[in-house]
């Protein structure tokens, strides 16, 4: 009887193990690389030259370039889209590789080592914007991440415009600071400087003369602390060192700010003074 | 003789247990309070003053809109369906909502209510209790004042005998769970001008023992009350005559907004907001409470509400109140919010009554009353006026109408008393129209809130009709 018993609850639990098991099996994970995008992993016959060569800047900088996604859905009437393939392939080899990674790895290894964010997300467009919306931000509130950059107008960027291409790759310093101030934190002090005399949505309505005598390296600077600080790196990496410093020690707030952010970066071992004239020499001189 | 000894005995011994049972049934189980004497009414008077709970009506006026990219996750199923004039919000109580003004304001009326029951039979001076009831009456007159703005449609004499406000309690409850139907507005501010005006009564025979206090109902603060009371009523002439009242015993001061923006400049943000409502060095506050962390949807980066773009184009640079804005998110999210209060976690000051209210009431109601008065309404306004703008520089008021200045001054209160919880109750009484959309960028409008909607009168919290079912059959109709 004894036994007659523990057979039937071994039987009864082993069908039950059975059950469980074919149950657990259709339970699949929908999207096993769900993130912020639907990001298409290729395999790898199927690669085209624009994946190759994210496969080697990912193999030599460590850096997810991602050019082909869904266009993603920001609110009803705003939505950003992936690049062409022509201008994403022409645009990685000559931005990505050549004027900000190429040089960052070279000149500022361990800044390179520990401030390179891990994903950079190419956008057709402007980040909130329509396909029709010409309005210019370039990764406004998608670069306030401790890991990902991003830049928009990709498709706009004309890559035999030299003025251009300076202008795009300053910018894209502009909004690696943001990922910096991010991660770190610009500080309580640099917020001081300004504190009560920010334009806010009146930014657009000042000229660059009245920001510069209100303490702001550009008016859009004004808008926000935030922006005061991108703005005070995107000055220093866009103009030489001595034109920089003559607009700083005209006005004694963006003095201040320059000690301020010139330090931060050179702890982490970024001069914005050599970047400033790498860059600068990449683009006109090469 | 062994008989008699053990009679005795159990004599005694009956005595004695008979003896402790009664001092022991004397005692309060619990060690609670006794209140017996006008120290201790005094005492729950001054716990029975409301927090500002009903400040998340700013939520439903047009002085905000919506940034969902900015808002908590947490507090989206909150505020976006009180944004869109929906019932049917998460009923998460401590954060500021209609469920918890509710359920805080009752509280508060069952500790005004022990008061006005109790203290004239406890002991204590007579001219004390009388002056310690008055504030308890001012108290449960401003509490049901407030629930009837919130939950009943606005005071109109042609529908109020109708029209549903919310229970009316006036006694502590003896029995074990009793039911409480709603009242009419009309009968909810009868009863509100009576305990007012009671407690103004006594306040003016006992000027002495009347608190100087501004985290209580001094003198002012209930002439403030009245103002407001009056205004809501469209009595103008009531309302002169209060705010000259309250003007008599403050002064007419008004906050220097300079002052509060050099504070910031010297000492940031945190220390600008902690003493932006101290009313030690802001003698235009007729009354203010302090209490502990109380979330808020605006005036703060994480709330998701902020200013709407007419009142953001209304801030001039030349306004001191544009100065004590910030702005969040990044340039493309044009979110803007004013910076009246610490909307960390930790204890902040709210505003209850200000002279800048008194100040433009009067201006109103000397505009709006069977015999207007635009040169006294100017002055309140001009009063105003210099002290907000940088550059001071009169208005040209020559040739304009009263209805023209009516809109300037209707202009001021909206931006005056931005996040202060009084535009709700302006748009009510005035009849205004409010549309709001869920994306900014759209042309499409989600919400819209007209003249005499129902809507404006917010549903009874579903913790109110758990608690009370008879409530259930008398909600707002929708």
């Amino acid at each position: 009887m004894k036994k007659l018993f523990i057979y039937t609850l071994l039987i009864l639990a082993g069908i039950s193990s059975f059950l469980s098991c074919s149950k657990e099996d259709k339970v699949t994970l929908e999207k096993e690389n769900l993130d912020y995008f639907a990001i298409i992993n290729k395999p790898k016959e199927k690669w085209n030259a624009l994946d190759s060569l994210c496969d080697t800047i990912y193999r030599d900088y460590g850096v997810k370039i991602v050019y082909e996604y869904t266009p993603q859905v920001i609110r009803p009437n705003d939505f950003y889209y992936p690049p062409t393939y022509d201008k994403a392939l022409a645009y990685t080899r000559k931005v990505m590789k050549t004027l900000w990674l190429e040089p960052l790895k070279k000149n500022f290894p361990d800044y390179f080592k520990r401030e390179t964010p891990i994903e950079f997300i190419l956008m057709g467009g402007y980040y909130h914007g329509h396909p029709t919306n010409t309005d210019i931000a370039a990764g406004a509130g998608f670069n306030g991440q401790f890991y990902r950059l991003g830049m928009g107008g990709v498709n706009n960027l004309d890559l035999s415009n030299k003025a251009a291409v300076h202008d795009h790759v300053v910018t894209l310093w502009h909004e690696h600071a943001h990922n910096q101030d991010v991660k770190y934190g610009r500080g309580e002090i640099f917020d001081r400087i300004s504190i009560g005399t920010y334009y806010k949505e009146a930014w657009n309505t000042k000229t660059e003369p009245q920001a510069v005598t209100d303490g702001f390296f550009r008016k859009y600077g004004g808008f926000a602390p935030e922006e005061d600080f991108a703005t005070t790196v995107e000055h220093l990496t866009r103009f030489p060192k001595n034109d920089a410093l003559t607009l700083i020690n005209s006005n004694e707030k963006l003095k201040r700010k320059y000690n301020l952010v010139n330090k931060f970066y050179l702890d982490k071992g970024m001069d914005l003074h050599k970047l400033q004239s790498i860059v600068y020499d990449l683009v006109y001189k090469k | 003789m062994k008989k008699y000894l053990f009679s005795a005995l159990l004599f005694l011994m009956c005595t004695a247990t008979l003896t402790s049972c009664k001092k022991f049934l004397n005692e309060p189980f619990d060690n609670r309070l006794e209140l017996k004497n006008i120290e201790d009414y005094a005492g729950i008077v001054k716990k029975s003053y409301p927090t500002r709970y009903d400040l998340f009506n700013e939520v439903l006026t047009d002085n905000y809109k919506l940034v969902p990219n900015l808002m908590q996750d947490a507090w989206k199923p909150l505020y976006i369906p009180m944004y869109m004039y929906k019932d049917d919000y998460q009923y998460t109580l401590n954060y500021t909502s209609p469920a918890t003004a509710y359920t805080h304001l009752y509280n508060k009326i069952y500790m005004a209510n022990l008061v006005i029951e109790g203290v004239l039979t406890g002991g204590g001076g007579t001219a004390e209790k009388q002056v310690v009831m008055a504030e308890a009456l001012l108290i449960r007159s401003y509490c049901y004042f407030i629930l009837t703005n919130i939950f009943g449609m606005h005071y109109n004499p042609s529908t109020y005998a109708t029209d549903m406000a919310v229970p009316l309690i006036l006694e502590v409850n003896k029995e074990n769970r009793p039911t409480y139907s709603r009242s009419t507005v009309k009968e909810v501010y009868d009863q509100v001008e009576a305990d007012l005006y009671k407690a103004i009564d006594i306040y003016e025979k006992n000027p002495a023992a009347v608190p100087t206090n501004p985290y209580r109902f001094s003198m002012g603060a209930a002439y403030a009350f009245a103002t407001r009371l009056s205004l809501y009523k469209n009595d103008f002439e009531k309302t002169v005559q209060y705010a000259d009242k309250a003007i008599g015993q403050k002064g007419r001061v008004l906050r220097s907004l300079k002052t509060d923006y050099d504070v910031l400049l010297k000492s940031g943000w945190a220390f600008y907001a902690q003493q932006f409502n101290d009313p030690s060095s802001h003698p235009n506050i007729i009354m203010a409470v302090q209490s502990e962390y109380v979330h808020h949807p605006i005036g703060n980066n994480w709330g998701g509400f902020y200013l709407a773009p007419d009142v953001v184009a209304q801030l001039t640079d030349n306004d001191f109140r544009n100065k004590i804005t910030a702005n969040a998110g990044t340039v493309i999210d044009k979110s803007t919010y004013i910076i009246k209060n610490n909307t960390g976690w930790q204890t902040s000051r709210y505003v209850y009554f200000n002279m800048e209210e008194v100040l433009l009431s009067r201006a109103e109601a000397n505009l709006r009353g069977t015999a207007p008065n635009p040169a006294n309404a100017i002055l309140d306004l001009e009063d105003l006026r210099k002290v907000r703008l940088e550059k001071y520089s009169p208005l040209n008021t020559a040739g304009m109408s009263n209805a023209q200045l009516l809109i300037e001054i209707y202009k001021e209160r909206r931006i005056e008393f931005l996040s202060e919880g009084l535009r709700w109750y302006d748009i009510k009484r005035l009849g205004l129209t409010v549309e709001h959309k869920m994306d900014q960028n759209s042309s499409v409008i989600d919400a819209t809130l007209v003249k005499d909607d129902k809507r404006s009168a917010l549903q009874i919290p579903v913790n109110a009709r758990i608690g009370n079912p008879v409530l259930e059959n008398q909600l707002n109709p929708r």
